[in-house]
């Protein structure tokens, strides 16, 4: 054994070893993973796992009611536009008065919060990371057991409709959990999937799947067999031009504390 | 063939030799993480009021991790708006780099975590719609700073009501965080 053949193997493994630290190949050998979603629907959630990489500009509009354990009901509108990679604008305009509304912007170098009754926003720097992609899993098989990864960019949009169109969450299922594809039809003039979630849980979730992108169009939440929350795109256009002053603070609006 | 034996012996010494230095680097790093941070239950005091005028209660449930969540009701005013932090505490804390947060199965709020890198005077934040991801951790994403060092990162999350999401005083519940040190990435919370 010479010294160079003792330098060569530990730097060939030091270089193995750190490349698969870095990369996660040793994470995934040492956990394998199972799929998470029985066949007949795999088609279905494989397409709302890359449903990022099916559309370049989405603009709408959905309503919110969520349903209150003491009955009553509370609605927001959510009107949106995003671009690909990194612009977003979200309106939440609370309508029943008792709740929280609000502009949330992206232009994908800064992150503008825009509270609409202070007639103020705060400003905040798009991290880095959320330009990773890699932990997101693009397919069945490499969904993680009992851990939901968000596509990046949606977590930190400030409205709950980022769960929808981004829905890379809904094929993360349990071990137990059970999707069954109910039918499809047209909602919005658009070809859909409708698909049951039941979870191990007894959470049960129907959601309407636009065919072409993978957006969640419609949702029927229960939670413990009571009403949670029911969601519906009541607007929807795929890559239609959005003109680039969209995603910069309407006018009237301060930096606040200046 | 003596030259030939001697070449054969050479590479697998080599490989050998290889193979147990990638081992020895992987299980280094493998070492970072990942590491729990509980909401305290009834013993520990894992968890600290960073600000506002509510005091957590705990609450016994199947539905929260080694049984015990801590809970406030959502703060419909803003009064009453209060921030608890997961206390990162020891100095041998650093280096954090992937948070991940677990939501007990009775949750059903929108709610929002800031994870903050305080040396950087910098923080992101992460809105979870908890009714969604009953019994499973929640990625929360990875330092942009992992080198830094600094034993006094740690991990908010508010009783607020956020944009959008239902405002009617439920509860909003703190369980289980996790997190791993560089260089080790493991999103999968595991």
């Amino acid at each position: 054994m010479k010294k160079m053949d003792l330098a060569v193997s530990i730097t060939v493994g030091l270089a193995l070893g750190f490349f698969g630290l870095v990369s996660g190949i040793t994470n995934s050998l040492l956990n394998p993973q199972p799929a998470s979603a029985a066949s007949p629907v795999n088609a279905v959630l494989t397409t709302m796992l890359t449903s990022q990489t099916r559309w370049q500009t989405v603009q709408g509009a959905a309503q919110f009611t969520w349903y209150s354990q003491d009955g009553s009901t509370q609605i927001y509108i959510n009107k949106f536009s995003l671009a690909q990679p990194y612009n977003v604008y979200v309106d939440v305009i609370d309508k029943t008065g008792r709740g929280v509304d609000g502009i949330w912007i992206s232009d994908g170098q800064n992150i503008y919060d825009v509270d609409k009754h202070k007639n103020t926003y705060a400003k905040s720097v798009f991290r880095q990371a959320l330009k990773d992609t890699s932990a997101v899993p693009m397919q069945l098989s490499a969904v993680k057991p009992d851990t939901v990864t968000f596509y990046p960019l949606s977590t930190i949009i400030n409205a709950p409709i980022r769960e929808y169109i981004f829905p890379s969450w809904f094929p993360q299922g349990r071990k137990g959990d059970v999707y069954t594809l109910k039918k499809e039809g047209v909602f919005l003039g658009r070809k859909v999937w409708v698909v049951n979630l039941r979870t191990i849980y007894k959470d049960d979730t129907t959601v309407w799947v636009d065919q072409a992108t993978g957006i969640i169009l419609k949702v029927n939440q229960l939670m413990a067999g009571k009403k949670f929350l029911d969601m519906t795109f009541t607007a929807f256009k795929v890559n239609a031009k959005i003109a680039p002053t969209t995603f910069q603070v309407p006018a009237g609006y301060s930096l606040a504390g200046q | 063939m003596n030259a030939l034996m001697r070449r054969i012996q050479r590479v697998s010494i080599s490989l050998l030799i290889a193979i147990l230095t990638a081992g020895i680097v992987t299980i280094a790093g493998m070492a970072g993480g990942p590491y729990n941070r509980s909401e305290g239950g009834n013993t520990s005091g894992n968890l600290w009021q960073y600000y506002g005028p509510l005091t957590i209660s705990t609450i016994s449930s199947s539905a929260c991790l080694d049984t015990y969540c801590g809970r406030l009701p959502q703060a419909v005013s803003s009064s009453n708006d209060t921030y608890y932090a997961w206390n990162m505490g020891s100095s041998n804390v650093t280096n954090i780099y992937d948070w991940c947060a677990w939501t007990p199965s009775i949750a059903n709020a929108g709610v929002r975590y800031d994870i903050w890198e305080k040396s950087q005077s910098y923080y992101w934040y992460v809105l979870v719609n908890t009714a969604n991801h009953h019994g499973q951790y929640v990625y929360l994403g990875f330092s942009d700073y992992p080198n830094i060092g600094d034993a006094s990162k740690f991990p908010l999350e508010r009783n607020q009501c956020q944009a959008g999401y239902a405002c009617d005083g439920r509860y909003v519940y703190w369980d289980r965080i996790r997190y791993t040190t560089y260089p080790t990435r493991n999103q999968s919370c595991q």
